[in-house]
């Protein structure tokens, strides 16, 4: 089993590798933006999968990122992402950190309502003052720099997203399985011992928070050069859904779920928006999942797999 | 054995302990001495306070009222986090275990939280070869296997697991709620011939809450005996068998006989 985890995993790692070479443009473009929702479906599962917390306001780092790299632009002619990428971080951690201060005081439906409240707060913030964010206009963003390089889009571009998404989805995994990563899993499974062992169970809480958050504004800034577009509606409840749909949909019991999550969901949106309501599969493909699949599309394919290697090795063992 | 006499040294005094709920006085004015290095076992029917005693003396509850002396400190104002630093620890009667996590997990976050190592994030928790090393032999005493996840070990397993995680954080006094409530009377004998050489081995000094009193009369050497949230008596097992009026509150009549 854990060899043909690894085998899946170079392969799909060498298709991402290889993709521009046989994939049209259009997919190349659906592919760099599901990597992008890949890297905030990966900080919202730090959170749900790991934490137990589960925030219907991520919406709001991807705000952060996008009008970083948009205000910044504007105000100070700053637009390279040597700066803006460190500076996203910077300002959605910050936010992660204020805002955590008041949610992760709560659990379960609390916590969720007040993350989806202050991004709605956000989002409100955004369209009325139009002065300073360009309201529901939003703000056209050019590709940033990249060391006084200008990144093409399509395959560059996409090659510098996948770069990214190695790193983050690389460091989410050694936070996950560090000792701060084991910690906030105790927290996530069992609070009151978690406290009986001396663990200040909020302060776990709150810095998973603030990780999570810090990279989902990279995601922000990601998506932002992408589209070229900073609009007031990232920051809203349909964002943060539209991710924490993509980590029920992969699986927010394994850590890469929420991975093949977002690339199921970028794709399958894309084709079916226009054929039919799109909402209509959303919702039936929720349904699904939550009575037939609550492991998500890789928790499935991870059990069939296990089936699929008992029966050969009954079967073998009944030959031998 | 001389447990109770007046030479020893008391660890944890309380005096006129008072807990409420509501309307109900869980812990109602319970003077208690536990000597260092006892084990001291708590007995009573349902209802008395035994649990809420250990939560009080654990912080697991703050005290309405009196005073708790642990090794010369007043406690009672102190929160779980400042007594577990102090070697107060709580092992729970539902074992309250890290579910998905290993065996091997559990026992290694207590140690990590004891070295202040838990806010370390970009290292595998592997790489902590000391840590790992003493969380393996901790299982290896209590005869608990690493690997498998919390939520898949048998019942006497997972008590013994709890015992684990509390005995890990060094414990100077360690209140065990009920040890083999839920495990088989075959097994119970197993899950104390576990925990006890360990606790007499590592001279901590132990409260045990228990049910029943062939295990009291086994393993310990001085009973308190608790009943509508007060002591009604206290001394060496054989004498509080021999007490007519324990005998009716444990069992319910007198002996017969």
């Amino acid at each position: 089993m854990q060899r043909m985890n690894r085998i899946s995993l170079i392969a799909a790692l060498c298709l991402l590798g290889v993709g521009p070479t046989f994939f049209p443009g259009f997919t190349m473009y659906l592919l760099t933006y599901a990597l992008i929702m890949s890297i905030a479906a990966l900080s919202v599962n730090l959170l749900l999968g790991y934490t137990g917390l589960m925030s219907f306001g991520h919406g709001m780092f991807i705000g952060a990122g996008a009008y970083t790299v948009a205000l910044m632009t504007r105000y100070t002619g700053i637009h390279s992402f040597e700066v803006l990428i460190p500076m996203s971080i910077v300002t959605s951690a910050a936010l992660a950190a204020f805002v955590g201060l008041f949610c992760t005081r709560q659990i379960d439906i609390y916590f969720a309502m007040l993350t989806l409240a202050f991004g709605e707060l956000l989002y409100a913030l955004f369209a009325k003052f139009y002065n300073l964010t360009g309201g529901t206009d939003g703000v056209r963003v050019e590709m940033p720099a990249l060391f006084g390089y200008v990144l093409k889009a399509g395959v560059q571009y996409y090659y510098f997203v996948l770069g990214l998404f190695l790193v983050c989805a690389w460091a989410m995994w050694v936070i996950c399985n560090s000792p701060f990563g084991k910690a906030i899993q105790a927290v996530r499974d069992n609070e009151i011992r978690a406290g009986y062992l001396g663990l200040v169970v909020m302060k776990y809480r709150l810095f998973a928070f603030v990780i999570s958050g810090a990279f989902t504004g990279l995601a922000g800034v990601l998506l932002v050069s992408l589209t070229g577009h900073a609009v007031p509606e990232l920051f809203q409840v349909i964002t943060s859904i539209g991710i924490v749909f993509m980590v029920i949909l992969g699986g927010h019991t394994s850590f890469l779920g929420p991975v093949i999550g977002a690339v199921v969901f970028v794709f399958l949106q894309s084709w079916l928006q226009p054929l039919f309501f799109w909402q209509f599969f959303l919702g039936a493909a929720i349904i699904i999942l939550v009575m037939f699949l609550p492991g998500g599309v890789l928790g499935g394919i991870q059990l069939w797999a296990r089936q699929a290697l008992n029966r050969r090795s009954s079967s073998a063992a009944q030959i031998s | 054995m001389g447990a109770t006499g007046p030479e020893q040294e008391v660890i944890l005094s309380g005096s006129n302990l008072v807990k409420h709920f509501g309307e109900l006085r869980a812990v109602d004015g319970v003077d208690l001495e536990i000597y260092k290095g006892e084990v001291l076992s708590i007995v009573g029917p349902n209802g008395a306070g035994k649990t809420t005693l250990l939560k009080l003396l654990s912080g697991g509850h703050q005290i309405d009222r009196g005073e708790i002396l642990f090794m010369g400190k007043n406690i009672g104002p102190m929160s779980l986090i400042q007594r577990a630093r102090l070697g107060i620890v709580y092992s729970f009667q539902i074992p309250a275990l890290f579910e998905h996590l290993s065996a091997l997990d559990n026992v290694r976050l207590a140690l990590l939280n004891r070295e202040g190592k838990t806010f370390i994030f970009f290292a595998n928790v592997a790489r902590f070869p000391k840590v790992r090393k003493e969380a393996q032999e901790i299982l290896g005493v209590f005869n608990v296997p690493e690997d498998s996840p919390a939520s898949a070990l048998p019942h006497g397993q997972r008590k013994l697991l709890d015992a684990a995680i509390a005995f890990a954080l060094n414990p100077k006094l360690l209140l065990l709620d009920e040890p083999t409530s839920g495990v088989s009377t075959e097994e119970k004998g197993q899950v104390m011939d576990t925990i006890m050489p360990i606790i007499r081995q590592s001279d901590t000094t132990a409260v045990i809450v228990e049910h029943d009193m062939e295990i009291v009369t086994r393993y310990t050497q001085r009973v308190i005996v608790m009943q509508q949230g007060r002591v009604l008596v206290g001394g060496t097992p054989e004498k509080i068998m021999a007490d007519a009026q324990v005998q009716e509150v444990l069992l319910g009549h007198a002996p017969s006989g």
